[in-house]
Order: C-alpha cells, then structure tokens, then sequence
C-alpha cells in the first residue's frame, strides 16, 4: 500500500458545449488559451508547483489531443515512477460498463484507483479554470480546522451569485448551508469546484451516493449537502487571489484579454510560479518588415506579416502581408491570409481566413470563425 | 537502410567567436533566439532515425550539459543506446588543423567496439544546416564507399579548420585545408564504415594530436572515399560579423522555411516561458522574437533571445541580445551582440559598425556614468 498523504483528481471530461466550436473536436480542458497554453495546464501547473505528485485526470469526451498532450505527464514534472499522471478514462468491469454520469460517479468509478494509493487526502480540481493557487495553503487550513472537507471559495458579485454553489458559513469559517445555484443567494461566498476531501470521508459519501437512485451524481448538487445533513465538518477556505471559471466564449475571450494589460488580472510572467505546458519546438515568432505588433502576446512559431493590436496570437499562427488583427485570439496553428481585416474574434485552431477577408464581431458579439 | 550509429565533435576552439563561446564552447553557442549550435547536428541526426548517439565534449562541458541534458528533448533518453556523453582530451581545444581529434574516438574506443551499427555518421557543431543522412548512407551504400564526405559549393568565409576537396566525377582526390581552390567546403559531417574508423583508430594510436581530416587528407588516395554534394542552404562563420550575419540570414522567410523544416524539426530544450508580451509602446521591424520577452521599445532587424526585456523609448537595431538580458529605458544598440544576463542601464548608446559589431560579455551591468572600452572579440585576459 502506498499511502500517499495528498492525491490530486482532475475532472476533464467535461464537453464544454457552452464553448461551441471550440470544443467540436476537442475537449475543454485541450482547448488553447493565452496563445501557448491549454486549459488544463493551469490546474496541472498548480500540483506541480504545489508538490503534488499524483494526479489522476478523468477524461471522457474527445479525449484525443489531451491524450496526446498530455503525454507520461513530463511536461508538468509528473513523471514519477511512485505516482504521476495517470489517464483515467471509463472502464468496464464484469458488471457492464457506463459513461461517466456526473462527476461524483467519476471518482465514485475511481476508487479502485484512489485504494491504490490510499491517500490521506484527496482534492477534486477543474480541468478549465484560470488561476494560481498554492495547495499547501488550502490543505494546512484543512488539517488546523479538522475538516472532513473544505471548500476553496471566492468572493463574487451578488448578482452572479445565481450562477454559482452559494456558502454560507460562521465566523470560524464553519458550513452552515450550502445552495447550488440559488434563485434568492444568502450570500456572495461561491465556491469554486475545488473540494479538499478526508480520503476516508470521501469514499463513505461517494458510496452512499452511488446508491442512492435519486441522486444526481454531482459534488454540488448532492454530495456535498448530504455530508452537511449527516453533520459532518465542512469548512470554507477563502481563496483571494484571482480565479476565472472559462466555461463560456466571454469569460474565455475576457479572460485572455485579460493578459494583455499592462498589469495584467493573471501574471503568465511570474518566474516564482511557473505555468508549465507541453510545448511545441518552433522557431521563436517572426514580425516581417511589414508587421508590426502592439499591446499582445505572440507565441513561438507564428508568423506577422501584418498589424497586430491587442491580440493573442498562438503557437505557429500565421498572420500574412497587410493584415490587421484587433481585440483578437488566433488560436494555433490558425492562417489569416492577406490583406484580411479581423477584429473582435476568436480564430480557432487550424481555422484559415482567406484573403481580403474582412471580420467584425463587438464586444458584446466576440466572432468565431472556423475554417 | 541499414542503422548509423552518431558521433557528434565538440571538442575543438570556437576560433574567432572570442568572448562568447570562450565558456561555454562552440557548442553551446546560442543562436537565432531559442537554440544551440549542437540542436543542429544533433536534430540532423535524431530526424534522419539515428538513436544511438555520442557527444564528444570538451573539457568545459558545463554549457553542454546543461544543455542536452539526457537527451530527453531529443526522445534519446532510452533503453537501448540513447545519448552518450563521450570525454574529450584538453588537447582538443588546442587542435589547429581541424575538428575530429582521433584520439577522442580512441579514449571511448569502448564505444565504437560496442557498436552494433555498420555505418557511423559523424559531424563537427559549427555550420547550420537541416540535413537527411538517409540520402548520404544511400549514396554511400551505392557508391561502395568506405567514407562519404559532405560538402558545399561556393561556401565563403572560411576558417583555418575548414576543409575544402577535390573530385574527379564524385571521389575525393583531394583535402586540403590550405588550397587555393577552395570552392567545395567540407560541412563537417561525414559517413564512415566502422570497419575503417576502427582501423585508423588504431592505426593512428601513437599520435595523440592527429586530426581526423588530415590524416584523410594525407591518405586520400589509400581510402575509397566519395563526396556528397548539399544543395541546401548553410549558415557557417568564422567571426562575431559572420555569426551575426548568419543570424539575420535566416530572417529570410525561404532559408527559415528550409533550415526550420516541418518534417525535420530542429529540436532544442524547452523552457516553459509565456508568450513575448508587447506593450502599446513597441515597435518591430523583421525581427525575431523568442517567449518571455517583454518588449516596449523599437526592436529593428534584430535576433531577440528568451525572457529578454526591453524598456520605452529604446530602440534595439542590427542586434542579437542572449536570454534573460534587460535594456533600460532611452537607450540606442546598433550592431550589438549582448551575452546574457546582461543589463543595460536608462540613456545608453552602444554602437558597433556592422564590419566589427562590440560584444558585450554575459553577467554584466553597463551603467552610463561609467565609460567602457568594449572591444569585439577579444578574449578575457
């Protein structure tokens, strides 16, 4: 037995369908972000940097290129041969097999796994959130609190509290109620889909779950009110740092927008927190005598023949001779031809825009353009 | 095809580079924003199938090791052969006569009596090219040779260490290395039969100092050996000028396109930096920029290495800045080569002429209350 004090699951399966085409082919933790980047590198770059070194990540839909991305885990120094990254797709066993139903019936399916390692702790991550967070914090508060579980939360908004599990705790941080996506929030503490489990807790409440037929299978639409009716100790740990869901094509193009202010919302610069990724060997960008490019980001392997204002451009992109490219993502391996115009947009992967195009979407209607 | 086993030589002077391969050796040499010298040959090598693979490093290895690593980016890190780093003798830096000291091979003969391979490959680490070996082992298997060398017409600029041949409709009847005629350029990569390296291997024990290319060229008509003629774009210098020339050469989208082949990648480490980030302030001119960079200023005509930055109101032109170096804000470089982890202060203005372009030595602050005398490639005393 291995007795691991920490284990780290990543739900990835999700499809993203609220990211339209940019999810067709892929799932949404592969999907490109801030022009070197996929989803999923975010929360992998956190258990690297946070001493994780056994991440079990749940895959299901078009899993293909996070596969391949994803790789024996290197990029992220989770190549252990005691522990690192393991790919945890649905199985079937001598009972039949399902589809992942929810994400409780994911991890619910993985306990085989977890009992592998028989963690002391386990913490449920998202395979499309945008942040920093160091887990040691989060656990030392779990383990001063003697928690069952604990909930990492931010503060947001009360009008878009609707949007999000909704806290309510006591003074010492203690759950008191716990609202998935209330029509009349108590308060504006969200969580954030990112839960800190006693392994032994956990897996008690995934079985009572998994036989319970009413059940939805999800963490916050039911495991976690059942554990608080059962009186268990669920806290919340206040996360101040910035933290963006990117599940929709707004906070997905704002998000990225994002980086390119001067002081930008999440510092992809900062040496003492590296975002690691698995990246492609190009040569470093090129901005022709014609191209020109101001307040972006330009990845390795692009090519600007044009003007580029505002924008990401990814990996191997190719912007040809006199195009314009404003308040836009072209996303890797995307080709704006010639003289093309393109403003407020979000080119997909691989996505090519003939030439003498011309392109406007607005803020409040960002343009996806597949080929 | 049958397999080749590699040998890539890293243990000789870098010539006239001065002060910026004088630590690290010709190997480690940057170049065009994200790579080494060594990524070269050894890409070459790794593309055309080569998985069994030797460094011969010099005696300053610390740069290349850094570097290379295990070869993991170059998927050598492996089972069955991989990567081998292969010590070289401190005479290597001393040979004048060429870049594949025999004694090197014959201090790892271990190696070479291991190998299974028939056909060795073998290349020195100064000349940018991207080449397929497959097509050099087909001619040499066609040609019945016993040692194929590869080389380039009407290559300019050349060293002391370049060699150049003679032909008589494809077989080398001449090497010379101080000829007049010097029109075809050896490129420093050559095919040789094990059976023959192994031979004049031991053959040449009794001389430590013997370089592989003079004893061809003193026995040139004892050996079968046949020329393979490059077509393909190469980049090769013998100066701090040439280095930086070459540089710029590869601006040019068709020679970029050529050397940075899709199908045959150059493959260098990877260094988990983000995007280069350019305010509303910068402006670039046909240059190269690498991740991590955050650029402000005017950037013309210039290679720029990883996480560099660059201030408001400078302007950097004709230049190649090595990674992790800082330029202040107002300043004016023309025809610079800046080693890394290097900072420039507020108002500075370094010029060089694109003849004699100044060379600034890595780990270094020039503030501007202070005068430098910075003159190109001369070594530290």
């Amino acid at each position: 037995m291995n007795n691991k004090k920490i284990l780290a699951m990543l739900l990835a399966g999700g499809q993203g369908s609220r990211l339209g085409y940019l999810t067709k082919d892929v799932a949404k933790p592969a999907v490109s972000f801030g022009g070197k980047y996929r989803m999923i590198d975010f929360s992998l770059s956190n258990c690297a940097n946070s001493g994780i070194d056994t991440v079990g990540v749940l895959t299901q839909y078009r899993p293909h290129l996070l596969y391949s991305y994803l790789g024996n885990g290197a990029a992220w120094d989770l190549d252990y041969s005691n522990g690192g990254l393991h790919i945890l797709p649905p199985y079937y066993t001598e009972e039949g097999g399902n589809w992942y139903n929810g994400t409780a019936d994911a991890i619910y399916s993985n306990l085989d796994f977890l009992d592998r390692f028989n963690p002391k702790l386990v913490i449920i991550l998202s395979g499309d959130h945008l942040y920093k967070m160091d887990y040691r914090k989060f656990i030392s508060f779990h383990e001063r609190k003697n928690a069952d579980v604990t909930i990492s939360t931010i503060t947001v908004p009360i009008e878009e509290a609707c949007r999000f599990g909704i806290l309510t705790t006591d003074s010492n941080y203690k759950l008191i109620n716990f609202e998935e996506k209330p029509n009349d929030p108590k308060s504006n503490i969200a969580s954030m889909g990112i839960y800190l489990f006693d392994y032994s807790v956990l897996k008690e409440a995934l079985q009572k779950d998994h036989e319970n037929i009413n059940s939805n299978k999800d963490f916050g639409k039911n495991v976690i009110p059942s554990l608080l009716n059962s009186g268990h100790n669920l806290y919340a740990y206040v996360f101040q740092d910035y933290w963006q869901d990117c599940g929709t094509i707004e906070s997905y193009y704002n998000s990225q927008m994002g980086l390119l202010k001067d002081v930008p919302d999440f510092d992809i610069f900062d040496k003492r927190f590296k975002i690691y990724s698995n990246t492609n060997i190009s040569p470093p960008h090129h901005i022709s005598k014609k191209g020109n490019a101001k307040q972006s980001l330009i990845s390795n392997g692009a090519y600007i023949g044009g003007e580029v204002y505002n924008s990401v451009i990814s990996n191997d992109a190719y912007i040809g001779d006199n195009a314009t490219i404003k308040n836009s993502l072209v996303l890797p391996r995307a080709k704006v031809l010639d003289n093309s115009y393109i403003n407020y947009s979000i080119v997909c992967e691989k996505a090519i825009v003939a030439k003498n195009s011309y392109i406007e979407g607005s803020i409040e209607n960002i343009k996806l353009i597949s080929s | 095809m049958p397999s080749m086993t590699g040998i890539i030589s890293t243990n000789y002077s870098p010539d006239n580079c001065g002060i910026l391969a004088e630590d690290r050796g010709i190997a480690a040499l940057p170049f065009f924003g994200r790579y080494r010298l060594v990524d070269f040959p050894l890409s070459n090598m790794v593309n055309s199938g080569i998985t069994d693979l030797g460094i011969i490093a010099p005696t300053n290895f610390r740069a290349l090791l850094d570097h290379v690593g295990i070869g993991k980016e170059w998927a050598l890190s492996r089972k069955s052969g991989g990567l081998h780093i292969l010590p070289g003798s401190p005479f290597g830096q001393k040979n004048l006569n060429g870049r594949f000291l025999i004694n090197d091979i014959l201090k790892n003969k271990e190696v070479i009596d291991k190998l299974i391979n028939e056909y060795i490959a073998i290349s020195a680490t100064s000349k940018i090219f991207n080449l397929d070996y497959n097509e050099v082992l087909e001619y040499h298997l066609n040609n019945n040779a016993d040692i194929t060398l590869i080389y380039k017409e009407n290559l300019s600029r050349l060293g002391p260490k370049d060699y150049s041949i003679l032909t008589e409709s494809d077989k080398v009847v001449s090497i010379s290395n101080s000829s007049e005629d010097r029109n075809n350029c050896f490129l420093d990569s050559l095919i040789i039969n094990k059976s023959i390296l192994r031979y004049i291997v031991y053959n040449c024990k009794q001389d430590e100092h013997l370089d592989l290319l003079e004893y061809l060229s003193k026995n040139v008509t004892d050996l079968n050996i046949f020329a393979y003629k490059y077509v393909g774009y190469v980049g090769s210098f013998n100066s701090v000028r040439d280095y930086l020339k070459t540089n710029q050469q590869l601006l040019d989208c068709n020679i970029k396109s050529e050397v940075f082949n899709k199908h045959r990648p150059i493959i260098t480490k990877t260094q988990d930096n983000p995007p280069a980030k350019y305010t509303s302030s910068s402006n670039i001119n046909d240059s190269v920029i690498s991740t991590g960079c955050i650029i402000k200023g005017t950037v013309d005509n210039s290679i720029i290495f990883r996480g560099v930055i660059i201030e408001e109101n400078t302007i950097v032109k004709n230049s190649i800045i090595f990674q992790n170096s800082t330029i202040g804000k107002n300043s004016y470089l023309d025809n610079v080569v800046m080693d890394k982890q290097t900072n420039i202060d507020d108002y500075m203005s370094i010029t060089g002429d694109y003849r004699d372009p100044i060379v600034l030595d890595k780990n270094n602050k020039y503030r501007k209350d202070r005068i430098y005398n910075v003159k190109p490639n001369k070594k530290r005393s």
